[in-house]
């Protein structure tokens, strides 16, 4: 190892975390991948990686420490910073949104398990020893390549779709029938916030209970990232990257691709309106979101 | 789409198998032109009742010995009353049984000749107002003589397709004794469904009855319109999930829908599939996929077998038995009697849900789940074993744990995968 960054102090979880490693739901593995994808790929492209490669997530205070050559650090997708060989670097709490990334030149070179280099902490696996980091260790850096200066473009774009205020956009659906009009007018009628009790398996709602259909088949049912369950106590849950591959409880409606960072930037407490949109709306959405990549769209090489 | 139905024309042969009454939506009896008599009619109109075909009545040019395959040369009167008085033997026999009959569909020559001429298509449509009312949807050609007589008497007119005819380029039949005229090949058959199912030219689908392998390709053609009805349910932008027909291999069904130019990945559970897709690339044709699977089972014996050691010590284990009215020792013969198989894999990585239990010690899942199950617990939920791979929470009822093994492999995935046998073995001690 000839270059790492060390982490020399936290307060709070910090994980490595990267695009996640789709293409292994069926081995019953989520698909994973930064809470705030178009945080994470901003950050990246401020230091000259690869949109999705490997930074920390952090949701508390974190310092480093540069090892072996100098490194160039972005937050957030906000110009890079130089930290000097065994200079140590600072970087707060996340203040605007509920993380923050912090991308280095190089990348964390962290071993690429089933695909991807993120942490599953479900199943201890991924980023650095399957867990959440710990003061000492050392994490290694890849090459580096070319830091992009982020354009006014970008940022506005940025913070644009990580807008606190904007509705969170849904397709209704697949399972609304089973939860009937009264339910489906709650859901889009009130103001929900975000639960302190939310990780990234699943993020918690508080706000009016809705109606729940029923109580599932109990058989398992396929799901996906920013599924909007609805638990018997009609708290609804927004699937998280880590979430279970398959449940029994039915589906009211499913956040939209592009407003997977929106959900995930908030902080708890944060209002939530949700709004619902077609699906030709949620795929414009999509095309010329921040968070979108072609590399991300290929199909995952790592098969087995 | 607009649902698109089943027709096969019965009640024609000795022999019919009683397959094809359960396969078709609707059922074309001959009623005594070009075969069947009021036994065979009686057969087929109780057998309708029996699957809940709706049964219609299949007149044809008065020809037993051609079996209405040659066009005779009848005045239009005496067309009309011929299918008159056929269509209303069947409904005299119908009223008998209390089975309604609502449809009527020319046979062989009468729907070629009638469809090509006015004159003989009035008759042909006067003679079924005559004995059914104006109550009946006429299944014909798209396009012709019967439609436009149809209309004009102010019946219901279905668009009829074959499922099991070659067509040629214009897209008009070819002429039967030519190659290609039948289908027996199933998967050009199903092609054949699915182009004419989903082209908005056609509102019911014929299969003959008299076709060899009548009723493979009828199951096949019914499957395939079955599954054409529950379209794909997008799961937000970047997934869809679809039905699992009944029967289909669940590996080569994963297999096959990777297979999909813009899916990422497919997960089967039990009675569905879902893809995963970037929003703005997404499959074309998923739904059709799985309908184009072979429905007859794969042999399974070459698939893995993985055998599991298990210390029966899991807390719910006097529950269990409690619940079967069994003893513990029984539970766990049972348990360990079967050989299982992977139905789907989900939840958490590497687990897998395997049946099917045996019914006798079936036990409902926790009402509320605990907050944290050991790893490497065995569990049952309803018809359902497995073992959970990691610590974690979970509602199945625990009976054991297994020994030296590991149920997820980061370097390779889930140890078990879908399709794979599985058996569970005592351990003591």
């Amino acid at each position: 190892m000839t270059a790492w960054v060390e982490v020399t102090g936290l307060n709070a979880p910090v994980t490595v975390q990267d695009g996640g490693r789709p293409g292994h739901m069926h081995h019953g593995v989520p698909p994973g991948g930064a809470w705030v994808p178009e945080l994470l790929a901003a950050s990246n492209r401020a230091v000259g990686n690869a949109l999705y490669a490997a930074a920390l997530e952090a949701h508390g205070r974190l310092e480093l420490r540069a090892h072996g050559r100098d490194v160039r650090v972005s937050v957030d997708g906000a110009a890079a910073q130089l930290l000097a060989d065994g200079a140590t670097l600072t970087v707060p709490a996340p203040t605007r949104y509920a993380v923050r990334y912090v991308a280095v030149d190089g990348a964390l070179s962290v071993p690429v398990v089933l695909g991807g280099r993120g942490t599953l902490w479900v199943a201890r696996l991924g980023g650095w020893e399957g867990r959440p980091l710990r003061t000492g260790d050392r994490l290694p850096l890849g090459a580096p390549g070319t830091p992009q200066e982020p354009s006014d473009v970008d940022l506005a774009r940025l913070a644009q779709a990580l807008d606190p205020a904007a509705p969170l956009r849904v397709l209704l659906g697949p399972d609304t029938a089973r939860f009937g009009d009264a339910a489906v007018a709650v859901l889009l009628d009130s103001t929900f916030t975000v639960s302190p009790a939310s990780d990234r398996v699943g993020q918690r709602l508080d706000g009016p209970p809705v109606p729940h259909g029923d109580e599932g088949a109990g058989t398992s049912r396929p799901m996906v990232r920013g599924a909007l369950q609805v638990t018997l106590s009609g708290a609804p849950i927004l699937l998280g990257p880590d979430h279970p591959t398959t449940g029994g409880y039915p589906l009211i409606a499913a956040l939209i691709r592009a407003d997977w960072g929106r959900l995930g930037a908030r902080r708890p407490g944060t209002p939530v309106r949700f709004l619902a949109v077609s699906l030709e709306d949620a795929r414009d959405a999509w095309r010329t979101h921040p968070a979108r990549s072609v590399e991300a769209t290929s199909k995952p090489s790592g098969r087995y | 789409m607009t649902r698109c139905l089943l027709n096969i024309d019965l009640g024609e042969l000795p022999g019919e198998d009683e397959q094809l009454y359960a396969l078709a939506h609707l059922a074309n009896i001959a009623c005594g032109g070009h075969a069947g008599d009021a036994d065979s009619m009686r057969r087929a109109l109780e057998l309708c009742e029996r699957h809940g075909t709706l049964a219609g009545a299949h007149p044809s040019y008065a020809d037993r010995e051609g079996f209405g395959r040659k066009a005779q040369n009848v005045s239009p009167e005496v067309l009309r009353a011929q299918v008159a008085e056929q269509c209303g033997q069947l409904v005299a026999l119908a009223r008998e049984r209390g089975v309604p009959v609502r449809h009527a569909k020319p046979h062989g020559a009468l729907y070629h000749a009638a469809n090509a001429s006015p004159v003989l298509a009035r008759a042909v449509v006067d003679g079924v107002v005559e004995a059914l009312g104006t109550e009946v949807t006429f299944v014909g050609p798209g396009t012709g003589a019967l439609r436009e007589a149809a209309r004009a008497a102010g019946l219901g007119y279905a668009r009829e397709g074959f499922a099991d005819r070659g067509t040629l380029p214009d897209g008009s039949l070819i002429p039967r004794g030519q190659p290609g005229a039948v289908l027996t090949d199933v998967a050009r058959a199903r092609e054949n469904t699915v182009r004419l199912a989903t082209g908005g030219a056609v509102d019911t689908l014929c299969v003959h009855g008299d076709t060899p392998g009548a009723v493979t390709l009828a199951r096949e053609v019914r499957a395939m319109l079955d599954a054409l009805e529950r379209p794909p349910e997008p799961l937000g932008d970047s997934a869809l999930r679809l039905t699992l027909p009944e029967g289909v291999d669940r590996r080569q069904a994963r297999e096959a829908l990777c297979a999909l130019p813009g899916v990422q990945d497919a997960v089967i559970t039990e009675a569905h599939a879902c893809v995963y897709f970037d929003p703005v690339t997404p499959p074309e044709d998923a739904g059709l996929v799985l309908t184009r699977l072979r429905v007859t089972p794969v042999s399974v014996s070459e698939r893995p077998l993985i055998r599991i050691r298990v210390r029966y010590d899991g807390e719910d284990l006097p529950k269990v038995a409690a619940h079967a009215g069994l003893s513990v020792d029984e539970v766990v013969r049972r348990h360990t009697a079967r050989e299982y198989t992977v139905r789907c894999v989900g939840f958490l990585p590497g687990f897998a849900y395997l049946g099917e239990v045996d019914p006798s010690i079936a036990c409902p899942r926790l009402p509320t789940p605990r907050t944290r199950v050991p790893a490497l617990a065995v569990g049952i939920a309803g018809e359902r074993t497995g073992v959970y791979p990691f610590a974690s929470p979970g509602g199945w009822n625990l009976v054991g744990t297994a020994l030296d093994f590991t149920a997820f492999d980061p370097t390779r995935g889930a140890v078990m995968q879908l399709g794979d046998r599985v058996r569970f073995e005592r351990e003591d001690g």
